[in-house]
């Protein structure tokens, strides 16, 4: 029985906050029309925080079914219990001093990956302070700045699929979605036709690793220390499109073994237009006994104002292998084809609809590389915000 | 003057026809169905659109003289709004919503605060020298406010 009484009552709370209205506004947006204008020095002491309190939240519930391999919590036999959901509470205590908290709740139905966390957790906490240059700092547990989706992963609202590409992104293993520590973030020549992005992030975090190609089916909480990153978003003159590169390295460590260093390299394209997008990322993780390549290319066609159709293809591999007796050298980790349809009911309620054909190994059950499971599987899901 | 007499008084000057126009409108922008206002000492004269477009994204935060800009909107379905949106950002009303809710729940910022009417955006243009709001292009700018030339 995986849920536990205190559990279910920050389930509640959590359910509570996002079913309560809409976004709370403690400071009026509108000020009372003094007449401010000739004397602008008065105005500018008067002149408000907008937006200083604000509560949003988002939320996605799924139904999904595989052929018959598990995958990420889904089986042969359909369930609902996919969820995220989440409530961000932010307050802006001057125009340069910012609080976020961020509490989040995510089912994966079947998976063991949610026997690792609470129905309710801590995602983000952090405090921001904008410099006079325009750079901002962040202190606390801080979404990682890094490619196309991390940043976004459970939120439907903003995404064409259920969820981001999981060859690439993972879902809480290998990758992490937050650091504990601090970022550093500034925008080069933001009122060129070229600008420049640029994050600064070190710290520590915690994520899963798992064992597929033992005998059993293995999955335990890791310790990545001593991360240092950077990515880099180069935003062109055409509206939308943008070329990130990053980079991080990390102490991985897993139970009593040594640690052991992981360095990674990443590329990004993000072509975001009115009409589609097209979305590509590659990456290599070097954790020394193997490399681990993976990549994906996604395109999606806005064929109505409010209807998305979106084809994705996702590969990763595994090569210079030095780990596990009888492994070959070099061998295709997992392939992932899907289709998916999303139609925004408003911008803030789109139900979705998807489609995977997949073989591999990143599944949640022994698997033998040379004989890695072919499966399917389909999602369906209604995602809103506030 | 109570509050609402005061609001009233304010939307009958943006609306009554015979009122003669205290500020000239950019008559590309009116035609186009909106004029983007600003305090009346901002002393940026013109932008171009693309820079109008980056402080409603929030992609600039300050107007070429460094001071802070606060960015104001009208709630969607105003006429102006979706004038606006098209011509100005290049992007239809929901495209910038879904836009704001990337940027909401990636951490990064909210979007500019929504007024209900053309009457109370512009009166938080007059209140605040930063701000920069928009409304339609037949109305009449009170005297506080002034059309900011939006270029190509």
């Amino acid at each position: 029985m995986r849920t536990h009484p205190a559990r279910r009552t920050g389930l509640a709370a959590l359910l509570g906050l996002l079913l309560s209205g809409t976004a709370v506004w403690a400071q009026p947006a509108s000020p009372a029309p003094a007449d401010t204008a000739s004397s602008p020095a008065a105005a500018a002491a008067a002149e408000p925080l907008p937006n200083r309190f604000a509560i949003h939240g988002y939320l996605t519930q799924g139904w999904a079914q595989s052929t018959g391999t598990a995958f990420y919590g889904m089986s042969n036999r359909p369930s609902s219990d996919f969820r995220y959901a989440a409530v961000q509470a932010r307050f802006r205590a001057t125009e340069k001093d910012l609080f976020l908290v961020q509490l989040n709740h995510r089912r994966l139905g079947r998976s063991p990956i949610t026997d690792f966390e609470s129905d309710v957790n801590l995602n983000w906490a952090f405090y921001q302070r904008t410099l006079g240059t325009g750079t901002t700092v962040k202190v606390g547990r801080i979404a990682i700045p890094r490619g196309i989706y991390n940043e976004l992963r459970s939120v439907g609202v903003a995404l064409p699929t259920y969820r981001p590409p999981v060859v690439f992104y993972d879902e809480g293993a290998y990758y992490s979605e937050t650091i504990d520590g601090a970022v550093v973030s500034h925008r080069f020549a933001e009122e060129a036709a070229w600008s420049l992005d640029a994050h600064l992030y070190g710290g520590g975090w915690r994520s899963l690793a798992y064992d597929t190609w033992s005998e059993s089916y293995g999955i335990a909480r890791v310790r990545a220390e001593n991360a240092v990153g950077a990515q880099l978003w180069l935003h062109t003159p055409a509206e939308g499109v943008r070329v990130g590169v990053a980079a991080q390295r990390y102490d991985y460590d897993w139970d009593s073994d040594v640690p052991y260093e992981v360095k990674e390299w990443h590329v990004s394209l993000d072509a975001t237009r009115e009409r589609g997008f097209l979305r590509t990322e590659a990456q290599l993780q070097n954790y020394g006994q193997d490399k681990f390549y993976s990549g994906y290319v996604q395109l999606g066609a806005r064929v109505t104002p409010r209807l998305t159709l979106t084809g994705e293809v996702q590969r990763s591999r595994d090569t210079d292998v030095q780990y596990g007796e009888g492994l070959p050298a070099s061998f295709e980790w997992h392939r992932s084809d899907g289709l998916g349809a999303a139609f925004a009911i408003a911008p803030n309620f789109v139900l979705k609809a998807e489609h995977h054909w997949d073989r591999g190994i990143q599944v949640e059950q022994p698997a033998d590389p040379m004989r890695a499971p072919r499966f399917r599987y389909a999602i369906l899901s209604l995602s809103a915000s506030f | 003057m109570p509050r609402r007499l005061r609001w009233s008084a304010l939307s009958l000057a943006l609306v009554l026809p015979s009122a003669p126009p205290r500020q000239p409108v950019p008559t590309a922008q009116a035609a186009a169905g909106y004029v983007v206002v600003v305090h009346a000492s901002n002393p940026t004269p013109a932008m171009p659109r693309e820079q109008v477009a980056k402080l409603f994204l929030r992609k600039a935060t300050r107007w070429p003289s460094g001071a802070p800009a606060l960015p104001v909107d009208l709630r969607g379905g105003e006429p102006a709004r979706e004038a606006f949106t098209r011509e100005v950002l290049g992007k239809s009303v929901p495209s910038v919503k879904a836009y704001w809710q990337a940027r909401i729940f990636s951490g990064y910022d909210v979007p500019p605060p929504e007024q209900p009417s053309e009457a109370q955006a512009v009166a938080f243009v007059r209140a605040n020298p930063g701000a920069v709001g928009y409304v339609s292009g037949s109305a009449v700018l009170p005297e506080g406010v002034r059309a900011l030339a939006v270029g190509p």
